[in-house]
């Protein structure tokens, strides 16, 4: 076993819920301050806004979830850590990148998006859906990413 | 399923008659009333514009009156702004309280009140400036109007900024002899001064002053000692707050009519909108028309409505203008009805297809439980969207849309082994039920199995987008466009299943018997594209381009499947976050002292958050399935939606029994 691989690995693990998380702050708050501005005119707007502006939140979720397919993968809750090499902690490390650099940038552009979806709420309410609708497809690449990091996860065998 | 058939009508009435006739028809709801101005008869009828209606500003005056008794009610916490905040009341009693409550007196009252509270506010900030410019100045132990320049001394009173007054002293000795500084109060950077000088040296000294940017400070009118005037205006302060707070009470107490207030805006917002129609009128000079659209099987009931309440009017079904398609409404059974929204939200269809919401809504709920993947999720929604139709008392389609995918959600949990993200390690012993019910339902654990998870995510995709063509081929061959059915959908349903059949034999998933049979129709349907997909122009070079070009199509439906691999990322989510949240939750349960509470706390908070965003997110991931991968495939739209001229309640529900 190799010290320096399970902390290349548990790098990996802190990046994914880091990058992806930070991505979500930002990305909340781009539209809370937007939303922030609508609800000085408009308080009972609060309930159709807190969709668009907890949207971008997903991704520090993703990233979440990340770092903890990799804690499961090494075992590191309830002992009996997983023994791996220095290579096998750089696939490990590798693995984690998908979701958390692709939630990072996703979180921060569906929060701008968030944002504009929030002003056209604003200006037509019956159509708060359809800025979902949009902001969903720039969560699309941040599934994707998860996606990708679950499969890596899953092909990497530790011995 | 389909859509709702419907009939265009006219209504000829004695034009005295024009109110009662539009109040009918408000009450009844079934009409969409058009505008006269659009249609060829506008030639021979006038039509009035109505602009100012009186309805309308009652209506907006009781509106801001809602709004600033809403300021002064006990708020029902954060959710208070999920519920819409409607007033149910029945029938009669709307009736009665518009006839008898008199909404004018509190109408005055509550102007009375804010102007009141207004002006009290403008006064309690000018009190708070005049505090604030003269509390530096309240250690002076001379009155004000003493501090007076007389037949040779001159006075400079005010604030020093960045420079010590012991600079400015060094400054003023060098021009002037006589003069005293007096140090009122001197805090951090900020130092606040008189300054006395013999007015011979008044130019020299203020030209120190000016060069030391000291600012200025005159308090003319006042008398007294800075301290007492201090407090004195103190007191007012207190006053004004303690007015203030009494204005709230009222306030409070005036909040009790908002209710009633409520119903008796909906009652002139129906009759502004009532009296806005009269510009759907038009007029000739005995008679009024009206022309409109009707759901088909409301009409016989529309004619005796009509005819009973006004007397010599007359319905009649007409035939809509060449280029005029009907106003869409879906029809479905009531199974179906709930996924409606799917439909809604991107847009209706047109008057002659089919309506897409029967063949999206068991993709959709499957899709949902597929995103959350845990029983208990799925009985919680089922649960809280039963509660919440029972508190609205309305089958809102969005609650039923909800308790189809917690439906979903439960088969999808339980074949994959999802109750609260419990596992053996985490379940505590008294719930071993859980873990035998767990057992024996699951068929395989995607969090071991993600590639089990991700095959199946896929194939769903391949159904859909494969099923999506089918539907386009029998539109086609409705439309008896044998050829488009032929070379734009069988070609391609061809090809797709024997790729992938060819794929799977290849790897030894099945049979691998029939993989020249699968290869041969790939290559055939592929040619058959290549030959026959662009079926206009002669030019032979041209129209084998096309077909290449779509061919290369195929990493569409490519793109299109692998879209459906976020249905594994989200399943993996929720079931992934729900594990995190008990494992932080047995972590809590070690704390001394309130480990139990912070357990209950952490698994009843982490749940909730849980359920509710992976909700969304299933709710919005399943619609965008639809709307990218699955109608574009056979769907157009572009219809208009059926909107009658009905009663429309800002803020009442009407109910027709009592609570």
């Amino acid at each position: 076993m190799d010290p320096i691989g399970l902390a290349i690995a548990i790098f990996g693990a802190a990046i994914s819920a880091f990058l992806a998380g930070t991505g979500s702050a930002i990305g909340i708050a781009t539209a809370a301050q937007t939303a922030d501005g609508v609800l000085s005119e408009d308080p009972e707007k609060f309930g159709k806004l807190l969709i668009l502006v907890a949207l971008p939140g997903t991704q520090g979720i993703y990233g979440l979830l990340g770092t903890f397919l990799v804690i499961q993968k090494l075992g590191l809750v309830g002992g009996g850590v997983a023994s791996l090499n220095l290579w096998q902690g750089f696939q490990i490390f590798f693995a984690s990148l998908p979701v958390a650099i692709a939630g990072l940038f996703s979180a921060l552009h569906q929060g701008k998006t968030c944002a504009a979806g929030v002003e056209l709420t604003a200006k037509r309410p019956d159509e708060m859906m359809k800025g979902v609708i949009y902001a969903a497809m720039v969560e699309t690449y941040a599934i994707f990413g998860l996606v990708a990091t679950i499969l890596l996860l899953n092909g990497i065998k530790l011995g | 399923m389909g859509l709702m058939p419907m009939q265009k009508i006219a209504i000829f009435f004695p034009r005295s008659e024009r109110d009662r006739l539009l109040a009918l028809l408000q009450d009844k709801g079934s009409v969409q009333i058009l505008d006269l101005r659009e249609s060829p008869v506008a030639e021979d009828v006038e039509v009035s514009e109505v602009t100012s209606v009186e309805a309308d500003r009652t209506a907006n005056d009781i509106r801001r009156a809602i709004e600033s008794l809403s300021e002064f009610e006990e708020k029902g916490g954060i959710l208070g702004g999920f519920g819409g905040g409607k007033v149910i009341v029945t029938r009669e009693d709307f009736e009665k309280i518009t006839r008898e409550f008199d909404y004018q007196s509190v109408l005055k009252e509550v102007d009375d009140l804010e102007a009141k509270r207004t002006e009290l506010r403008t006064r309690l900030t000018q009190f708070e400036g005049f505090i604030a410019r003269l509390s530096p100045w309240s250690a002076l132990d001379v009155p004000l109007e003493e501090i007076a320049p007389t037949q040779h001394v001159a006075v400079a009173m005010g604030t020093l900024t960045g420079r010590t007054p012991e600079t400015l002293e060094i400054a003023l000795s060098e021009v002037s002899e006589t003069y005293t500084l007096e140090i009122v109060s001197h805090k951090e950077r900020v130092a606040n001064l008189i300054i006395w000088y013999h007015l011979d040296e008044r130019e020299a000294v203020e030209e120190i002053l000016r060069r030391n940017d000291f600012e200025a400070e005159t308090f003319e009118d006042l008398k007294g000692l800075p301290r007492q005037l201090i407090a004195q205006t103190r007191e007012e302060v207190e006053r004004i707050n303690a007015e203030l707070e009494a204005l709230r009470a009222k306030g409070q107490e005036l909040a009790s009519h908002k209710p009633k207030l409520m119903i008796v805006h909906d009652y002139f917002a129906q009759e502004a909108h009532r009296v806005h129609a009269q510009s759907l009128v038009g007029t000739t000079e005995r008679v009024g028309m009206i022309e409109g659209w009707i759901r088909r099987h409301e009409f016989d009931r529309l004619v005796k409505d009509v005819e009973a309440a006004v007397e010599s009017a007359e319905v009649l079904k007409i035939e809509p203008e060449p280029d005029e398609s009907p106003p869409i409404e879906l029809r479905n059974p009531r199974i179906v009805r709930p996924f409606e929204v799917i439909t809604e939200l991107y847009g209706m269809p047109h008057a002659r297809e089919v309506d897409p919401t029967p063949l999206a809504a068991p993709f959709f709920a499957l899709f949902f439980g597929f995103c959350l993947t845990d029983a208990g999720y799925g009985i919680v929604l089922v649960i809280l969207s039963l509660l919440l139709m029972r508190y609205l008392r309305a089958g809102h389609k969005l609650l039923w849309l909800i308790f189809a995918g917690g439906l979903a959600t439960i088969f999808m949990g339980a074949i994959t082994g999802g109750w609260f993200g419990l596992t053996e390690e985490t379940v505590p012993p008294w719930l071993g039920f859980v873990v035998t019910l767990r057992h024996t339902l699951m068929q395989f654990d995607p969090m071991k199995n993600p590639m089990l998870m991700f095959g199946l995510a896929l194939a769903l995709g391949f159904i859909q987008v494969t099923f999506g063509l089918i539907v386009e081929m029998i539109e086609n061959l409705r439309a008896r466009d044998p050829l488009a059915a032929i070379f734009d959908q069988v070609t391609w349903i061809v090809l797709l299943w024997s790729a992938v059949l060819f794929g799977a034999a290849k790897m030894g998933a099945i049979s691998q018997a029939h993989i020249p049979m699968f290869k041969w129709a790939a290559i055939v349907s592929a040619i058959a594209i290549i030959g026959f997909s662009h079926r206009v122009g002669k030019n032979p070079v041209v129209r084998l381009g096309w077909g290449f070009y779509n061919l290369y199509g195929i990493t569409g439906y490519l793109g299109d499947v692998l879209s459906y691999a976020r249905l594994l990322a989200l399943g993996l989510a929720t079931g992934g976050i729900a594990m995190v949240i008990n494992a932080v939750a047995l972590m809590a349960k070690g704390i001394p002292v309130i480990g139990y509470p912070a357990m209950i706390l952490v698994l009843a908070g982490g749940h909730t958050l849980n359920i509710a965003v992976n909700a969304l997110g299933g709710f919005v991931h399943s619609a965008r399935l639809q709307y990218v991968e699955f109608y574009p495939k056979f769907f157009e739209g572009g219809g208009k939606r059926f909107k009658p001229f009905a009663r429309e309640l800002k803020y009442t529900t009407l109910v027709d029994k009592p609570s």
